[in-house]
């Protein structure tokens, strides 16, 4: 039984305050669904648990099982049992998907994880995701399709068995027999491991796949609104400025500009910085 | 694929035998020249290792028609000069890849001549710069039809040096070349000690050429997306480290070569201080 609980979290990145106060606690077998428009904090709350240096933490706790999350390294966050599938997963271009895995596993063993069985879980994690049988000797995420980077992050949730698996807009760019292998997944990692899940997504229809047992609405860095999964159903119909004008919020509009997740600034290679709807 | 080992030093002379694999341990003493020949219409690889101390002067050429992959490892740990020269002749093609690992300081000076229509040169170097390296490449074109992808990839650790200069140069007649350059370097120094300069000299109409070159620190997002895995931040340096190394591997297609040379990489990547 494992338990993450965020207490009044205020999440600021260059000085900007983005998340203004967020409580939340989620327990093993639970699935919390995290809805909003964006730009409204979301993917901010799940980096902020994981880590991520940008994001400055000016208020507030998070614990997971009763220890200080916040004093913990990106890393020993992981090792814990927390898991950030990204809405953005980085290419690493020269390392095979498999070095990667494995140098993944082995950083939660004391001993080094036996080919054999490396290989057994890496296979059978490939066919249940009905992936291409040579992703293990791709370079990781490099030349990937937007599909494909999201189902090796779903691979890599399934051999690392997280105790609190966060999904950050897993479902974009999955097509519809796509999101259905990975809901298939993650309903099945639900059902058979002790696992939490929070799941950020725009469309009800993942959450129709993967019933969640709450719903939160998260406007302006605050979680204005919580439910079970029938909350999914008014958002799909409604959309959410009803929730607006019930709780007196702005919703905040989105930027254009979004964080660049390139690789190291190649002149002509990658995108500039802070490339407008890159 | 046979294979064919050799040990030799100072000067020296050698003709490729056709379909084979052919190794070569090379020790430079003083002064030397090996000269490597890949006569027309064979293909095969070749992997070189080199050690020593001095001045190696090598030359390689590729007939007409001839296929070649190659790939040359510096191990040399001492001082060592080196001048290259290969020459691509009539649909010669050669995978070149070059290890530069080692921990001795190096010049190298290096020029691809592609001398006739069809030539077609593709590189890939990587350096894990541990003293200094002063590294020149220039890939010249001297007919149409002629195709060179040079790409470099180098790792420069604290209070280290390196210089690259890397040339593509199209000369007149060489209507329909092709010159492109890669060059990434990564910098484990807050004050690196780093020039990178890439240039592109056409004299003829109707060619591609373009250079990319990067220099700059680890990627932060590249880090933090490996430490969320569970991966110690100096294990991440040493993924991404190995990602810029080890493809150099795929040139030979040989597995117990491979194995042992990714061994031996990542033994060294291990040794070395990437914080």
């Amino acid at each position: 039984m494992s338990q993450l609980k965020i207490e009044n979290l205020h999440v600021a990145i260059e000085g900007k305050e983005i998340l203004k106060g967020v409580s939340l606690e989620i327990n093993t077998n639970e699935i919390h669904a995290i809805m909003g428009p964006n730009g409204n904090g979301k993917s901010t709350l799940l980096s902020a648990i994981m880590g991520h240096p940008k994001y400055e933490i000016t208020e507030g706790t998070i614990t997971f099982n009763g220890e200080d999350l916040l004093s913990m390294s990106v890393d020993e966050r992981a090792r814990a049992g927390l898991f950030l599938g990204m809405q953005y997963p980085q290419e690493v271009s020269g390392v095979t998907n498999s070095d990667f895995l494995k140098a993944a596993l082995n950083s939660r063993r004391e001993t080094p994880i036996p080919l054999f069985s490396f290989i057994r879980l890496m296979e059978k994690a490939i066919k249940d995701l009905q992936m291409k049988s040579d992703m293990a000797h791709r370079y990781v995420n490099d030349g990937f399709s937007g599909g494909e980077k999201k189902r090796n992050e779903i691979l890599q949730m399934m051999l690392l068995q997280p105790k609190i698996a966060m999904l950050d807009e897993i479902d974009s760019g999955l097509d519809v027999d796509a999101l259905k292998i990975v809901a298939n997944v993650v309903n099945d990692m639900v059902t058979k491991s002790d696992v939490g899940m929070m799941i950020v997504s725009h469309y009800e229809r993942f959450f129709h796949l993967i019933i969640p047992t709450h719903t939160h609405i998260l406007i302006d860095g605050r979680i204005v609104m919580s439910s079970d999964a029938s909350l999914v159903n008014r958002i799909d119909t409604e959309g959410y400025d009803w929730i607006a004008k019930e709780t007196g919020i702005d919703i905040i509009k989105e930027e254009t500009v979004r964080p660049v997740v390139g690789s190291i600034g190649a002149c002509a290679a990658n995108e500039p910085r802070g490339s407008k709807n890159a | 694929m046979r294979e064919v080992t050799l040990d030799l030093k100072s000067h020296q002379s050698l003709t490729l035998a056709n379909d084979a694999l052919t190794s070569i341990s090379y020790t430079v003493e003083g002064e030397s020249n090996l000269t490597i020949i890949a006569p027309k219409r064979t293909t095969g690889s070749v992997f070189l290792t080199i050690s020593g101390n001095g001045t190696l002067n090598l030359r390689v050429a590729i007939e007409d028609d001839a296929q070649w992959s190659m790939l040359i490892m510096n191990q040399s740990e001492q001082q060592l000069d080196i001048n290259e020269a290969f020459s691509l002749h009539r649909n010669a093609t050669l995978q070149l890849a070059i290890g530069e690992l080692s921990l001795g300081s190096h010049q190298k000076n290096t020029i691809y001549h592609l001398l006739a229509e069809g030539a077609d040169l593709n590189v890939r170097g990587a350096s894990l710069i541990q003293s200094k390296l002063k590294a020149s490449y220039s890939a010249l074109h001297y007919k149409g039809q002629t195709s060179a992808q040079i790409d470099n990839y180098s790792i420069v650790l604290k209070g280290c040096e390196y210089t690259l200069d890397i040339i593509g140069n199209i000369h007149k007649a060489a209507r329909g070349a092709k010159t492109h350059q890669i060059s990434r370097v990564m910098n484990f120094d807050e004050k690196p000690k780093t020039s990178v300069n890439p240039k592109l000299i056409i004299d003829e109409n109707d060619v591609e050429a373009s250079h990319a070159a990067s220099v700059g620190q680890p990627d932060l997002n590249q880090v933090y997306y490996l430490q969320s895995r569970g991966l110690s931040r100096s294990e991440s340096l040493k993924l991404i480290t190995l990602g810029y190394l080890l493809p150099i591997i795929e040139v030979i297609d040989n597995e117990a070569i491979k194995e042992r040379l990714s061994q031996e990489i990542t033994k060294k990547v291990s040794e070395s201080c990437l914080m």
